[in-house]
This record gives C-alpha cells, structure tokens and sequence, in this order.
C-alpha cells in the first residue's frame, strides 16, 4: 500500500527541500519510491532572495510527477510513462521513471484533489512512499497526505520563542484526535471573515451535541463562536474536518489556546480526517537583507540552542538536517511504511 | 461568442491596479461580468466574494517582494481549504511574476510584464492564446526601398563620372592574385556543384595564397589560431537551432515607423557562438546580422575551408562557415558579409553571394586607408567585388570607418562617393554608410559640444543633398559615445537610433552594451541590452521628430563643398590610387595611412 508524506515549510527556506533530499536518500529502494512537489521545487535560485537553494537530485528508478515544461530543465533521464491531463503554468502533468539519475525539477499537482488524483493513478506502478515536497508555506493539498514533517526555522522568524511558540501550536492542532459527529450535529461551512460569525445561530434553542466545521476556520469569526458555544453545558463537540482546515487560521496560537481551553472545559476537540505531524525539522539558517547593498546575504540563529529547545518542547522527534543528518527521518519512513495504515 | 464568465478582479496591492483595470475593461468588451475589488481587500475578503458572486475566475494583481509571495501561497490555500479550487480557476500577474512562480504559489496561470489583455481574456475563457507567434511575425527587411540613385548636386555628380571613367580605365587591363583566387573559387564552386574534381583548381588557387594559407592546400595543416569543429559540435549547432527556431518568436523592433531596420554585429570567432549571438538578435527583433571575420583575413593572401574555429575575435570565412551561418537563420534576417578592406575582398563577396548573403559591404577609399591595404590592389581587388555584388544582386554598404582613424568626414564622404558612383556605373547597389558617432574630427573641431545631434544630421543632409540613395547610419551608431557602464551604453545606442528614426534613414547599425569596452568576448545579455534600449527608444519617438540646431544646415554646408572640393583634387591628381597615396582623401597628418598589404600585387593582364 503506498503511504503519502508531506513535507510543508512554515515559510520559504525553512529547509523544505534539504529535509526532501534527506528523505530521498533514506529510502533503501528507490524503485518504491515516488516523488512529486505541490509547487516548483529544483531550481538553482531563489527566486526572490537570488541566494542558491538545494537541488533535488532523484536515483535511478524512482518514480516522479512533474509538469512538461520542466522535464527538459534537469540532468536526469526520465522513461514517460503516463500523460495526464492536469494542467499547471508550466505544462500538463507528466509521470516518469528515473533511468538516471541526476538533478530534476519538480512542479506537481497544486491542490489537493489534484494530489488526490495523482495518488489515485500511482496506485498502479506498486509504490511503498509517495513524498511531496511542499511550497512556500503552502499545505492544503497536503490533505491529502497520510503523515507530515514540518519544516521550520529562522526564516520564518528569527526569534525562537516565538518560532517555539507556533510549532507547538502546530504540533497540537495536527494531534487532534479523529473525532466522531455525535448527533445532532450543527455544520458550518467556511469561516473566513469576521461577519461570517453571523454564520453562527447564536446559543438560544441549541440542541447540537456536535458542531462540525467543514471548511476553512479564520480565528476571527471562530473565536466569538468558540465564546458563545462555551456558555453550553455540556458543551457541545466541535469537530474540523481536517487539521489543515486549521493551520490556515490565521494565528496558530490563539486558535491552539481557544481550543486548549475548550478541551480543559470538557469539550470534545478533534477532527474527521487526521494528518499526523511525524517530525519537525528546524533550520537555522534565514536571508538577510542587507539595505546598504540591497542584496539578501545569509544569516545564522545559534543552531544548537535552536536545536535544544525544540526538542525539549516538542514531543515528535526533532531534527536539523544538516548537523545531524537525516537517520531519525530513515526511521520515521520505514515506521510510516510498514504501517499498515 | 465563448460562456459568459463571472471574472474577480483583486488587486492585492496598494498602488498597482492599472493592470487590472485595462484587463476589465476587455473582459466587459467581450462579454464576461466583472468585480474589480479595492486592492486593500484580505485574501479572505476575495475568497468571500468569489462565494458571494459565484465567480468562476479571479485575476489577483501582485508586485513582488519578500513576503509577498507567502500571501499569495495563503490566497490560494484558503481558497482550496474552503473547497472552491476546483472550480474556480485562479492566475496571478504582476512585475516578476513568471509562468514557474504562478507553479510554486498554485496558481494556474501566471503573467508577468509585456501580457496583453487579449492574453488574460483568452485565460478566461479557456481558449488557447496563439497571438505572439502571429502577431509578431517578423518581415524581411527592404533596405534598397525604391531609391533611384538620382544625383541632385549635378557640380559633383559631373566630378563623380570623370573619376569613375579613370578607375575603370585604369584597372581594366589590371588584375591581382585577389581576383585571380575569386575567379578560381567561382570555378571551383562549379566543379563541386556539378560533381566534377577540384583538385587541379585548387592547386592553383593554393599557389596565389601566402604560405599560412597554402599549407591547408598542400598538406591538410591549418592557421595556428583556428581548429575544425568536431561532428558532434556540428550536430549540436544543428541541434540548437532546430530547438530554437521551434520557440523563436521575434519581437518587433519597430513600432508605428517602417524605418529604420536595425543590424547587430557578430564575430566570435566560433560559428557556434555566433549563432547563439544571431538567434538572441533575432528573438530580440534584430533586422539583420553582421558578419565580422579577423584581422588577420585581409591581410593573409587566400581562405582556408571547413568548418573551423577561430582562438581569438572574429570568424573565419570559408564556404562551409558561411553555410552554416546561413543555415541558422530566420527567413527573416537579412545576412551581411562583410569585405571591404583587404587582399580578399573579391572572393569574400564571391562566397558571400554563392552562400546566400543578401548584402556585402565593399569601399576602396577605407580599405587603403584605414585598413591596410595597398591602393592600387584595393582599386583591382574592388572593383571585381563590385562587379561579383552585381551579379548576385546583392546590394552592399559603403562604409566611412576612415573617420574613426581623424579622417574628416567630408573626406571620408568623397571616397564614399567615388566608390557609391563607380557600383552604379558597374551596375550594382551601393548603400551610403556614415559613420553616425563621436568621431575624432568633432572632438577636435568641437561640433558635439553641445550635442551629438547636429553633426550627425548634418551628415546625412548633406548626402541627401547630393543623391537620393538608401543610407544606413553606421556602424555602430554612437560608437565613442559609449562607455563601460551598460545603462549608458544602452541608452546612448538608443537616442542614436532615436536619431537615425527622426531622420528616416534605412538601417543602424548598433553595439552591444559591452562591445566598444568588452576587452573580450560579448556577452549575450549586453547585446540584449542595446536591442531593447533601441526598441524603447523608438517606442519614445514614434512619429514625431529631432529638431536639430542651425548649425545642422550650416555644416551640412560646408561637407557639401568639402566633399566638392575634394572631388576636384582627386581629378586633379588623374589616378585614384595616387589620390589616396597622396592624402587628398586623408592624409597621414589626419590619421589615415595608405596601406601596404598586397603591395607591389597588382599586374597588367
């Protein structure tokens, strides 16, 4: 059966692409190994900053889906073996093997049924992992994943409180347990600014024993929600559908706290369709910009206490790929492979 | 008519809606509904719009900087977590936005600078956007117009036809191993084409040629500056223009004048690069290429063959270079050879002709007198070019490089004369080429003190003055005015075209943003540079025109009567070679020397 793992950044050059290539060389048999990114990944520079980014470098054998136009971009030699008709910027979607290896750029499916459709036509080529490699902070496509490794670090924000801060966030809302829809259960559909609070029927008469969010949920017209359900006793179960409905808040924190503290209150949280986060890698490094020469440079958090207090405060594994290399990802995908899922 | 489309219009930017805007207005044209939303809006406020409206596109506007794109990422993130991506197609535009961003953010399509409307309105319905390739069809260039060589100055005019009758006179009975190796190779290209052997006129083609040359023929060795290119070097030149020719969609240079066509210069010394160089031009709506061969070939008496590279500037000519060259070209760009200055100057348009060039650039005056060469062979060597340009049809430029020696240029447009009147006479299409640049004579008499414009107008005044012929300002325009710095290079070329326009004269030739200073080889970019500075310069002129000082007429007086003057002496003198060894048409004291190579050649038949 093959699993799907995602790799979504909080940011742009939090190490999407190095902790990608550590993956890639984890795996033992690149022949079960599918690759694919939900935005372009493989070119040599940065297409702000101009600083060099890592290359994706696939092995002989392994399975890739990217769009047309970047086929002639890389140094591998790839077998077509399927023309779908997904169509992105760059060209329609094509699916190849690796004949040999060498450097390839990635532009994949962008959203997440197409993900979706392109998990359901690998099915047939007998793969054990499909890895998607994510965009920028992109993650709804990444619904469609069966686990996720989030990668953070300076760039996103170069104090580490705070960087802690949101992680930890992440790290609960992506642990929400499956929840199931008690009846009767109240839907609303996407939460996205603040007068849809008037989505909302108020607390009079409300007979719900569960509300069910089915879209996006924007802190701003779930908090005053979130309040109102909180005058109920018993309080009634609040179940997302899936957690990346979540992590597109808009502020993580606050959105983890009001949860938190629905939970602490005796209010079932969870979600229908879990992503559970495997591991978080943390990189130190971020552009600077310098504003005498207008130019971004590269600037350093200290790694180790970056290093330190992440994996003093979050319980899955944390990792920072260059110093430590990637052994703790190799076990995390064999674990995620022989889950019989 | 295609489905009314439901369009969203958001502006996620303080400033930048104008974009926006002009696509609405096209969109209403064509049918679609439209919202065209204040650019403060959140990317929640659209996706509640899209909701709202039901729409089935947004076109979201978006000026780039670190940071941004993260917004746009969440954009389009929201708008599949709340389920409407899959039926709402969504693309970005904006400065730098490319096709390989609008991937990386998840948008399905992404338009940077230079869309049309048409571009974003065929996005919208879906259709395909075929336009450029049609629009920007690029048309051959026609340099020699309809002129009729009618000469208004009728004092000169009478000069002119004294001194052709003498150079015809005098080297009709005079031959040199330049034409001698011409004739041979036109014998030779015979042969080849009609499958018969070579080796005997080769033979003898190699006994006029200097030893460096000869020993090709006798022994296989080639110049010590040059190497055969491999078959998988030849493969791959073919290789890389059959791929670029299949994407080459050349802009058009020009915007509402038909004048003037605009040439770029090449000369790597390797075939291969000259042709990347040619295939950049011509994507960058470059008119026609020229060809720039080495020093060396003018002076060194014979052409070696094959495909050969050459170590240093400047490519080598032989049949099968100039064959690849040509190979690689748009129909649409027109290819000067050039072989005006040296003891090869007859076989050069030979083999330009037989290759399919459509101009050749010959002048016997600048030849003698700034390149090297000895009058007299220059005069024998000339006038059978002349006569080959002719016969092939192919008109060919007269330029005044002798000015960038100090020669003044009533001088320099003499001897331009002199040799614009004998082609006529010998049935050919002579283009008058003035040097349209910061040339040593104005530095030292100061007429560009104040402006490059009034001199170089005046040049071009007086010729008119004199005949109506095609002019193309050369070569390259604004040559001297140009320093190291690309921006000021770029837009010097510019203003000089700008110039050239208003003048309405037929072709430029223009520089690189490196060429005048590179001190190695031209870089692609620069080159890019110069042809994007030209076309924005004509896009500023337009219609409109240069409006010159008084002293514009008042010089193009006094070249009238210099180039008069001039005309007279060289009469006086009766032998054009002796005229140019005398410095009626420069002399040493302006910086011109009459050359030596090829000296003591010239033989009575």
């Amino acid at each position: 059966m093959m699993r799907i793992l995602g790799v979504a950044g909080t940011a742009k050059n939090t190490g999407k692409t190095t902790t990608t290539i550590s993956l890639i060389n984890s795996i033992p048999d690149p022949a079960m190994l599918g690759i694919t990114s939900i935005g372009y990944d493989g070119e040599a520079i940065d297409n702000v900053t101009g600083l060099p980014k890592p290359r994706l470098h696939i092995p002989e054998g392994a399975l890739v889906v990217t769009a047309e136009n970047c086929l002639p971009a890389g140094s591998a030699s790839l077998q077509k073996l399927e023309m779908t008709d997904i169509s992105t910027p760059l060209g329609r979607l094509v699916i190849g093997r690796v004949l040999r290896g060498g450097l390839v750029v990635l532009a994949g499916p962008n959203s997440e049924n197409a993900l979706r459709d392109i998990i359901s036509r690998l099915k047939k080529y007998n793969l054990k992992l499909l890895l998607v490699d994510g965009a920028l902070g992109r993650l709804a496509p990444m619904s469609a994943a069966d686990g996720l490794i989030i990668a953070t670090g300076a760039s996103r924000n170069t104090c580490p409180t705070q960087l802690l801060q949101e992680a930890l966030a992440i790290e609960y809302l992506l642990s929400l347990p499956v929840l199931p829809a008690v009846e009767p259960v109240f839907s609303l559909p996407s939460l996205l600014v603040e007068s849809d609070t008037g989505l909302w029927p108020g607390a009079g008469g409300f007979i719900y024993k569960t509300v069910e969010f089915s879209g996006v949920v924007d802190i701003k017209p779930f908090l005053p929600i979130a309040e109102s359900l909180e005058l109920f006793s018993p309080l009634p179960g609040l179940v997302f559908h899936d957690p990346v409905k979540l992590l597109l808040c808009g502020d993580l924190e606050k959105m983890a706290a009001k949860l938190l503290h629905y939970n602490k209150k005796g209010g079932r949280v969870g979600v229908h369709s879990p992503l559970p986060l495997l591991a978080v890698t943390v990189n130190p490094f971020y552009p600077h910009y310098n504003k005498v020469n207008g130019h971004y440079g590269s600037a350093m958090l200290h790694a180790d206490n970056l290093w330190q207090a992440f994996n003093s405060g979050l319980t899955v594994p944390v990792v920072d790929i260059v110093r430590q290399g990637g052994e703790k990802l190799a076990g995390i995908i064999n674990s995620l492979i022989n889950c019989s899922g | 008519m295609s489905i009314i489309k439901k369009v969203v219009l958001a502006p996620m930017d303080p400033v930048h809606d104008i974009g926006l805007k002009m696509i609405r207005r096209g969109l209403e044209e064509a049918g679609h509904i439209t919202w065209l939303y204040p650019p403060d809006y959140s990317p929640q406020e659209i996706i509640r719009g899209i909701m709202e409206h039901q729409a089935d596109t947004v076109l979201i506007s978006r000026t780039l900087g670190y940071g941004v794109e993260e917004v746009l990422a969440r954009f389009v993130d929201l708008l599949d977590a709340a389920g409407l991506r899959e039926r709402v197609k969504i693309a970005v535009g904006g400065m730098a936005i490319r096709p390989e961003l609008a991937a990386e953010l998840g948008f399905d399509g992404g338009f940077g600078p230079g869309t049309t409307v048409e571009e974003t309105v065929a996005f919208v319905e879906g259709r395909e956007y075929i336009p450029a390739r049609c629009m920007n069809k690029h048309n051959r260039y026609n340099l020699i117009g309809d002129y009729r060589y009618e000469f208004k100055n009728r004092p000169i005019k009478g000069l002119l036809d004294q001194i052709t009758a003498q150079i015809l006179d005098w080297s009709k009975e005079r031959t040199s191993p330049g034409v001698q190796r011409a004739l041979l190779r036109r014998q030779i290209l015979t042969d080849e084409s009609q499958g018969e052997s070579t080796a005997c006129h080769k033979k003898e083609y190699a006994s006029l040629c200097d030893d460096i040359v000869s020993k090709y023929y006798t022994s296989g060795c080639l110049h010590p500056q040059t190497r055969k290119l491999g078959i998988e070097e030849l493969a791959a030149i073919s290789r890389y223009v059959e791929q670029t020719r299949s994407r080459m969609n050349p802009e058009n240079i020009r915007h509402t004048r038909q004048k003037p066509g605009v040439f770029v210069q090449y000369g790597t010394g390797c075939p291969s690069m000259d042709i990347a160089h040619i295939k950049a031009s011509e994507a960058w709506g470059a008119d026609g290429v020229v060809h720039f061969d080495p020093s060396w070939g003018a002076r060194s008496e014979g052409f070696l063959e094959g495909y050969l590279t050459h170590h240093e500037d400047g490519s080598v000519i032989t049949p099968e270079n100039l064959k690849c060259i040509k190979e690689s070209l748009q129909e649409s760009t027109l290819w000067q050879v050039r072989a005006h200055r040296g003891v090869n100057t007859a076989e050069t348009v030979l083999l330009a002709g037989n290759a399919g060039a459509d101009l050749t650039k010959i002048n016997i005056a600048y030849g003698c007198l700034g390149a090297g060469t000895d009058p007299e062979r220059m005069i024998v060597d000339g006038v059978q070019a002349i006569k080959f340009a002719a016969q092939y049809g192919m008109p060919f430029d007269v330029v005044t490089n002798e000015e960038l020696s100090g020669v003044p240029a009533y001088k320099a447009f003499a001897g331009m004369l002199i040799v614009s009147n004998l082609s006529l006479a010998l049935g050919a299409m002579p283009i008058l080429q003035p040097l349209f640049c910061y040339s040593p004579e104005v530095m030292i008499n100061g007429n560009m003190s104040d402006n490059y414009i009034d001199f170089n107008v005046a040049k071009i005044l007086a010729l008119r003055n004199i005949i109506n012929a095609p002019i193309w300002a050369g070569a390259p325009i604004g040559f001297l005015t140009q320093t190291e710095e690309r921006v000021q290079s770029s837009v010097s070329t510019g203003l000089h075209a700008a110039l050239a326009a208003s003048l309405g004269v037929e072709a430029i030739s223009i520089a690189s943003s490196d060429e005048a200073y590179s001190g190695g080889p031209i870089a692609a970019a620069s080159r890019i540079d110069t042809l994007k500075a030209v076309k924005e310069a004509f896009r500023f002129l337009g219609t409109a025109t240069i409006e010159p000082t008084a002293s514009a007429r008042q010089w193009a007086e006094h070249l009238e009567a210099g180039i008069e003057q001039v005309l007279r002496q060289v009469l006086e003198v009766g032998d054009f070679a002796q005229a140019l060894q005398q410095g009626v048409l420069g002399s040493r004291e302006e910086g011109a020397y009459p050359g030596r190579a090829g000296a003591g050649t010239v033989y009575r038949v």
